[in-house]
């Protein structure tokens, strides 16, 4: 065994043949002892590289790839066992970096390893392919050999390490590691010199007078609305500095609270603790969560590539923060009101304490209302949901599949700690033979299935359950292997015994349906389909075949385009992005024919834009009841390409809510605004349902005045299809007034009632 | 992409935007020769006219979801105006038309006609829906300030999504009275609270104001003001540039609940502006009823 001996090591590890950085040097898994590893550790070797162009079939686009490799980052060594480098050093500090993860498909594995050196160490996760990331930590050498041990918890995929002396840190990092760095959390260099980083203007754009107490301390501590993004810029109000956070909220209820660190000079290692609560009773610190609000690059737009600007993008936990000079830090607080409390006004404080700076303490007043809000029978909130059960079903690792049902679970209670029930697309997929000559063979396993419907019912959802379909399967069969595409891009009508067959698939799913006793199912052929004649055609037949097998209808389009006219008969269960056809044309709808309508508000999903906090609101509450709609159901819970905190590599950005790499959700401000939405419209239901009652009760003056209320609330609502912008919604302030004023009834009708 | 517009209904009261506008006819307003078409026809009609009396460029378009592009046979019917040396709109504050719209259907579909200014740089593409009425006229109004670059317009372009018509529908937009109009006096062209339900323990109330009539690089005085009854009960005196600002107006914390008034005057004068408010009792304020 040979040890490596230098004092800047640099080593790329991979197969025999596969790229070598240069100036690295080569490390592969040898069977002879050769090479740095300890003994003969059991690992294999990969190698992906990914053009820049990739084409994409189903669009036919070409996309970016899912990860950016170059020669480092294209190859590495993976094992299930512990491994060690054994490296000669002279004595001294240094500090180790190495890269991690896996550019090469693989499914159902979470790569979870630690390395160490001397009395360092730093561990990784990561969860599946294309995610990659960087760690480094020191330590000290006693001089000669040095062991550098890999050790997994489920397998280490290691590309490349890097180990110097720490004193040089800075001059390695410029000179062998930064455009490693940026290729994993931004993009190649030549690439990211391409791209046009945006500013996002402030709309006052001169900094008040600042306090000389601020100003001697190096910080002003400001709040927003949590509705209103504060950016890295933002210039703080003058009213708002030093503020007292404060908010309403009913039994059981969660309420954002949040303030904003300005830093007047770098600021490092701030903490935020947040003490109990007390008023009538205590509502304890620990209840208060606390998370910070991440900056991130974004894209302009889902696949739109070339220029991005800095965004609020998602919250993260966090020991301690840095906050760069002339920058905002904001911090997101969240109190989950106890069901038990007392109702009354409770008082606490956050404070905010830095390793340079003097602390600040932030006052928090927190007015509990003795109400328990009540849920609409009639509306749904669900979600599509790339669920991590599928990852489980393939994990090659007990330490994997662990992880993936951890997380399963973790964040079905986080839906319905949201408001939303684990209301979410199922599949029946349903493998057919590519020669129509031969017959169907129906077959179907129904194992996973019951499992999946099992779990949508424990979170929350009794159906009816989107279910999709083999469409393409069968559509393949019949038009002699061609693909329809995405959207149905390249669709043509097909002959009629597609239709028979779509009948017969459907009707066997039926029967096996109804044997097991599950809830309706609702058949979702096609997603989102084109509107040419060719495409609308395809569509009837699909919805034609899936009615005469006796199942109900559910496609995703607009209503009111004219091209879906055809379909319309057909079709059980519209939709639609926008809130449209309007309310009145819904509910009337919906009562003659049964149809029934859903939203999926795609707008204020992060797809395009991840800053339409307000807009996610107005469209989960106010916007919603105003609708007549009776179910939303975005996509989706979280969408990731590549690594999920990097939102400009991959064919598309990353969005939504991300994966914590210990399996713990990071949300998005939208997903919080969603919940509060779900509350707002929580208020109204339970407001009209009093209002019920006090009349049957003989209280009509009080009913009346809360009528009125809801009355006005309604007539306030400018009708829109969609409620994405600031300027398409309330002021910021306002929903929270238009909150209390409806539970200011709630509880005057409360002490009516009673 | 930015979106928003002002939008008159011909024969509605003049607002404050429409006093004072230094109009400037670009002779491409007026020569459909020097304009592009996709799928459409465009022809001068003198007959369709507003009370200017100009005449209106006229598109005409027959649905047709069989033609058009190869790939895209339900396409985007379109046409505008493509200079070889951009349009630099910087200088002016507003660009505005009338619209009339003729159909063979017996009313327009949802989404009608839409309008796409197009710089260089796509992040800064302007878009609109245009709020297009079957046998009537509209004024839509673009303040130059909403373009993100309105020194290099490299494209103004009006087209239909044919997927909004049925297959054979036809309509004609007659577009007249193109014109970039210049303020000759400071005037607001959007002067709103961010807010118009205000908490009586709210110490501020941001507003939008959107300023034309101003050189640039020049400033006028103004007092933001809050009225309640008759009387002024919050006023911050402020220095307006041309252009778009959020103003934070100071209130004094305690507002009788009620309907109140925000406005703006500039030095000695009357209100230039104003929008109402109201103020209700917050959660952290003494309840009663």
């Amino acid at each position: 065994m040979n040890a490596v001996a230098a004092v800047i090591l640099l080593l790329d590890f991979g197969t025999p043949k596969s790229p070598v950085m240069a100036n690295w040097t080569q490390v592969v898994r040898t069977a002879d002892g050769a090479g740095p590893w300890v003994g003969t550790p059991a690992q294999e070797a990969f190698e992906k590289v990914w053009p820049r162009s990739n084409p994409n079939a189903s669009t036919g686009r070409e996309d970016p790839p899912p990860v950016y490799t170059n020669d480092l980052l294209c190859d590495g060594i993976t094992g299930a066992q512990p491994a060690a480098l054994r490296v000669e050093l002279p004595a001294g500090d240094y500090e180790l970096w190495f890269a991690a993860g896996s550019p090469a498909p693989v499914r159902g594995q979470v790569f979870d390893f630690t390395v160490g050196a001397g009395a360092g160490s730093a561990g990784v996760q990561i969860q599946g392919q294309y995610w990659l990331e960087t760690r480094r930590f020191r330590f000290h050498a006693a001089g000669g050999a040095t062991d550098v041990a890999i050790t997994p918890k489920s397998k280490y995929a290691l590309l490349g390490m890097a180990i110097y002396p720490a004193a040089e840190a800075d001059r390695v990092a410029r000179e062998a590691l930064d455009e490693h760095e940026k290729s994993i959390y931004q993009l190649p260099p030549d690439l990211l010199a391409k791209w046009k980083l945006l500013a996002t203007p402030d709309p006052v754009g001169q900094m008040p007078a600042i306090p000389a107490a601020d100003r001697a301390r190096g910080y002003l501590v400001h709040q927003r609305s949590y509705l209103e993004n504060i950016y890295p810029e933002t210039v703080p109000y003058a009213a708002e500095i030093s503020p007292t956070l404060q908010a309403f909220a009913s039994l059981g209820e969660y309420e954002p609270l949040n303030f904003a660190v300005y830093a007047l000079k770098d600021l490092h290692g701030c903490r935020v603790n947040v003490s109990d609560l007390r008023g009538p009773g205590v509502i304890p610190g620990a209840a208060v969560d606390v998370k910070l609000v991440q900056f991130a690059n974004s894209r302009l737009n889902y696949t739109v590539t070339g220029s991005y600007k800095v965004v609020p993008d998602y919250l993260r936990p966090f020991d301690t923060a840095d906050i760069p000079a002339n920058r905002n830090q904001r911090f997101w607080l969240t109190v989950h009101v106890p069901n038990d409390a007392a109702g009354g006004m409770y008082s606490g404080e956050a404070t905010l304490t830095a390793a340079d700076a003097p602390a600040a303490t932030v006052p928090i007043r927190l007015r509990v209302l003795p109400i328990r809000l009540q849920a609409d029978p009639d509306k749904s909130y669900g979600i599509y949901y790339r669920d991590p059960l599928d990852e489980a079903s393939r994990a090659q690792d007990d330490s994997s599949k662990a992880f993936y049902e951890h997380q399963a679970r973790l964040q079905a209670e986080d839906m319905n700690a949201h408001g939303t029930v684990l209301n979410v697309p199922l599949s029946v997929w349903i493998g057919v033979p590519k020669d129509p000559a031969q017959p169907l063979g129906l077959s179907y396993d129904w194992t996973g299935l019951e499992a999946r419907v099992a779990r949508c019912r424990k979170y929350g959802y009794n159906g009816p359950f989107i279910v999709s379909l083999n469409t393409g399967g069968l559509y393949e069969r019949h038009m002699k292997g061609e693909r329809f595409g995405s959207h149905l891009r390249g669709a043509k009508p097909c002959p009629d015994a597609f239709v028979t067959e779509m009948q017969a698939m459907v009707a066997y799913i039926e029967a096996g349906r109804k044997e097991r006793g599950l809830p309706e199912f609702l058949y979702y052929p096609v997603d989102e389909p084109g509107t040419t004649p060719d495409q609308v055609g395809f569509m009837v037949q699909c919805l034609q075949g899936i009615r005469a097998g006796g199942g109900k209808t559910y496609v995703t389009a607009d209503p009111t385009h004219e091209p879906f006219d055809p379909m319309r008969p057909l079709v059980d269960v519209w939709c639609t992005q926008p809130f449209l056809p309007t309310h009145d044309v819904v509910t009337a709808d919906m009562q003659q024919s049964g149809v029934r309508y859903w939203c999926y508000p795609n707008h204020i999903n992060g797809e395009n834009d991840h800053t339409t906090v307000a807009g996610a609101r107005f469209t989960y509450g106010f916007g919603f009841w105003r609708s007549g709609f009776v179910t939303l159901i975005p996509w989706i819970y979280g969408w990731t390409v590549g690594n999920p905190f990097n939102n400009l590599d991959g064919s598309s950005a990353d969005f939504f809510n991300r994966p914590g790499p210990d399996g713990t959700v990071w949300p998005v401000p939208m997903w919080e605004a969603y919940r509060e939405g779900y509350d707002d419209y929580r208020y109204v239901y339970t407001c009209g349902q009093l209002i019920a009652q006090a009349k049957k009760a003989g209280k009509t003056k009080e009913a009346a005045a809360a009528q009125a209320v809801l009355d006005e609330v309604w007539r306030a609502i400018e009708v829109k299809p969609k409620y994405k912008l600031d300027s398409d919604v309330w002021g910021y302030r306002e929903f929270d007034l238009r909150r209390w004023q409806i539970a200011r009834e709630i509880l005057h009708l409360q002490g009516a009632l009673r | 992409m930015r979106t928003s517009m002002l939008v008159l209904l011909c024969g509605a009261a003049l607002s404050a935007a429409d006093d004072g506008v230094e109009p400037t006819v670009l002779p491409e307003f007026v020569d459909a020769q020097a304009w592009y078409t996709a799928e459409c026809t465009v022809s001068f009609d003198p007959q369709h006219k507003t009370e200017r009396g100009d005449g209106a460029i006229h598109l005409h378009i027959p649905i047709d979801h069989t033609t058009g592009e190869p790939a895209y046979p339900i396409g985007w019917p379109r046409a505008g105006l493509a200079p070889k040396t951009h349009f630099d709109w910087s200088r002016y504050d507003l660009f505005s038309f009338m619209l009339y719209t003729e159909t063979s259907r017996d009313k327009l579909p949802a989404t009608t006609l839409g309008l796409i200014l197009s710089m260089p740089d796509r992040s800064n593409e302007y878009h609109l829906d245009l709020p297009a009425r079957k046998g009537e006229w509209v004024k839509v109004t673009v303040p130059i300030e909403d373009l993100g670059n309105p020194k290099d317009i490299a494209r103004v372009q009006w087209f239909i999504s044919e997927s909004n018509y049925k297959h054979l529908d036809t309509v004609d937009f007659y577009l007249a009275d193109l014109t970039l109009g210049r303020y000759t006096r400071p005037t607001f062209l959007t002067f709103e609270p961010l807010e118009r339900l205000v908490a009586g323990d709210a110490k501020y109330l941001p507003v939008t104001v959107h300023l034309a009539g101003v050189k640039e690089g020049e400033s006028v005085a103004a007092t933001v003001l809050v009225r309640q009854a008759g009387k002024i009960v919050a006023e911050v005196p402020t220095s307006m540039q041309r252009g778009k600002h959020r103003v934070v107006l100071p209130l004094p914390g305690k507002l009788p609940a009620g309907p109140a008034e925000l406005a703006v005057r500039f030095a000695g004068g009357a209100d230039a502006a104003k929008a109402p408010i109201v103020v209700v009792r917050g959660p952290f304020e003494e309840a009663g009823r």
